[in-house]
């Protein structure tokens, strides 16, 4: 990442109001090509509608959000068409694809990347949530759109779903690589799948802070970085005291 | 997730009920607890059935209302669906011509009668008429209220896959509706199939509702409960071949939660 190059995403200046309750003050990130960009907040402090706002579905009340043309979102549950097929859902996420034969493989080799070859032809209603979710990530990834928005896209899942999926994710993104901004309320999964991890403040929503991680993905829920990522943003949002003995006691069992 | 499926057999226990009603109204009859002029006995009325049948005017009857009810549910549904689609996707015109709909909805399509015949006279026009008056404004309706409970993810998942448009409506809005509009179409086609007896016993000169009429009229009480018959078994047939719709895998998802 050359600082010459434009980020993909930048918000400056972003304020938002519903009526009289304001929802976002003055938001200021950006995110660059590749990145991968967690943001987590307490509820209700405005994290879906700054993803909206970064997808266009919204329009800001003050301050501008420079965006892709296009982008693709992935939902928290049921953005699959439920009267088609997996195979068919996949394929409308392959619609700029003109030539048939080109679309039928890219969908083949899609529903192999999420390992739901043999589902093809299920409804979603047939399927697990987890398997679901992998069908809304194959049709996001079918995309000819590096951004990915995703608004808590595993939290309906029960805890170990949300563990695989974080490695599923992390997986397909290294086959596929794009540029995520994701949104959770999920600490850890933020700490486990980010570069950087934006925390945002009770309503109105600010970014409070911002926690960087270097080590390559996939990685551990328990790697000593997504400890302390995790422990950097409990902090931040006021859940644990700002003591280091959980950190020390971890370098010492570490050494 | 497919319903587990049942032996042959199982279907004859939904002939339980009509065998005990046929079996009272014998013993009834052959009781002669009832004037024999006003209560017939049912092996008249399989005789009366049979007659009428081979005579073909029982056909001719029944190929007329099933010929009047196709045209007005069908004109309903032309009709109802699309403003059902332009009401549900906009609250303005929700709020403006609902109350309408409704009002013309609570309104039997029987007080019609009058008014259908002085204007369009007797036989097909006034039948067609009142059908159509029974059905389109539970189409607008409950279209319009399934377009208006879409859940707005839908879109927004088109609108990130470039759909707009025909294809919109094609990929998303209609198939997103298809579960109530099925549903809605069952009562309506229920509704049109009473409507028509009812319309052809005062203006018509043939069709089942006319039969009924004129059996009565001679003080044929058998051809009276042979038509009847007619019409009810008729009326099942329709519902049967409309719940087969539900059955399409692309609208199972509607009806499985």
């Amino acid at each position: 990442m050359t600082p010459a190059a434009p980020p993909l995403l930048s918000l400056s200046g972003v304020t938002h109001r519903f009526g009289d309750v304001e929802a976002l003050a003055d938001i200021s990130f950006s995110v660059a090509h590749g990145e991968f960009v967690a943001l987590v907040g307490p509820s209700g402090c405005g994290k879906s509608t700054l993803l909206n706002l970064c997808s266009g579905w919204l329009q800001p009340t003050v301050g501008r959000v420079a965006r892709p043309e296009r982008l693709r979102m992935v939902f928290q549950q049921d953005g699959l068409f439920p009267w088609m097929t997996v195979g068919e859902n996949i394929d409308l996420g392959l619609r700029h694809l003109t030539d048939a034969a080109e679309r039928r493989s890219r969908q083949a080799t899609l529903l192999d990347l999420v390992r739901l070859g043999p589902f093809a032809s299920h409804y979603p209603h047939q399927l697990s949530g987890g398997m679901r979710q992998r069908v809304e990530l194959a049709r996001a990834l079918g995309g000819d759109t590096d951004l990915l928005l995703m608004d808590e896209p595993f939290s309906s899942l029960d805890y170990l779903s949300r563990l695989r999926m974080r490695l599923e994710l992390a997986r397909l993104l290294q086959v596929q690589p794009r540029t995520v901004l994701l949104v959770t309320h999920d600490i850890e999964e933020a700490a486990q799948l980010a570069d950087r991890v934006l925390v945002l403040s009770d309503r109105p929503g600010r970014v409070r802070n911002e926690v960087r991680l270097s080590a390559a993905r996939p990685r551990d829920p328990t790697q000593p970085e997504v400890v302390r990522a995790v422990h950097r943003i409990l902090t931040d949002l006021g859940l644990e005291k700002d003591t280091p003995a959980l950190i020390t006691s971890i370098r010492e069992e570490l050494s | 997730m497919q319903a587990p499926s049942r032996p042959p057999t199982a279907h004859l226990i939904a002939l339980v009920g009509p065998a005990v009603i046929v079996g009272i109204w014998a013993l009834v009859a052959s009781l002669h607890v009832f004037p024999e002029s006003l209560f017939p006995h049912p092996s008249d009325v399989v005789r009366g059935l049979i007659s009428e049948l081979g005579s073909g005017r029982l056909v001719r009857d029944a190929i007329a209302s099933l010929f009047r009810v196709s045209a007005g549910f069908l004109l309903s549904v032309l009709v109802g669906v699309p403003i059902g689609l332009l009401v549900g996707h906009s609250v303005r015109l929700r709020e403006a011509l609902l109350p309408t709909v409704n009002f013309f909805r609570s309104l039997s399509p029987l007080a019609w009668i009058p008014f259908a015949i002085l204007w369009l006279g007797i036989g097909d026009p006034p039948a067609i008429f009142l059908i159509f008056m029974a059905a389109v404004f539970p189409i607008v309706l409950s279209t319009s209220a399934a377009v208006a409970n879409i859940p707005s993810v839908y879109f927004r998942v088109g609108r990130d896959l470039g759909l707009d448009g025909l294809d919109l409506l094609r990929q998303v809005t209609l198939p997103a509706i298809a579960p109530q509009v099925i549903t809605a179409l069952r009562v309506t086609a229920g509704l049109s199939w009473l409507v028509v007896v009812a319309a052809e016993m005062l203006a018509g000169t043939d069709g089942l509702g006319f039969a009924v009429w004129d059996a009565r009229n001679g003080l044929r009480i058998d051809l009276l409960a042979a038509a009847m018959t007619v019409i009810g078994l008729i009326g099942v047939a329709i519902d049967r071949l409309l719940v087969r719709l539900m059955a399409l895998p692309s609208v199972r998802w509607g009806y499985d939660r």
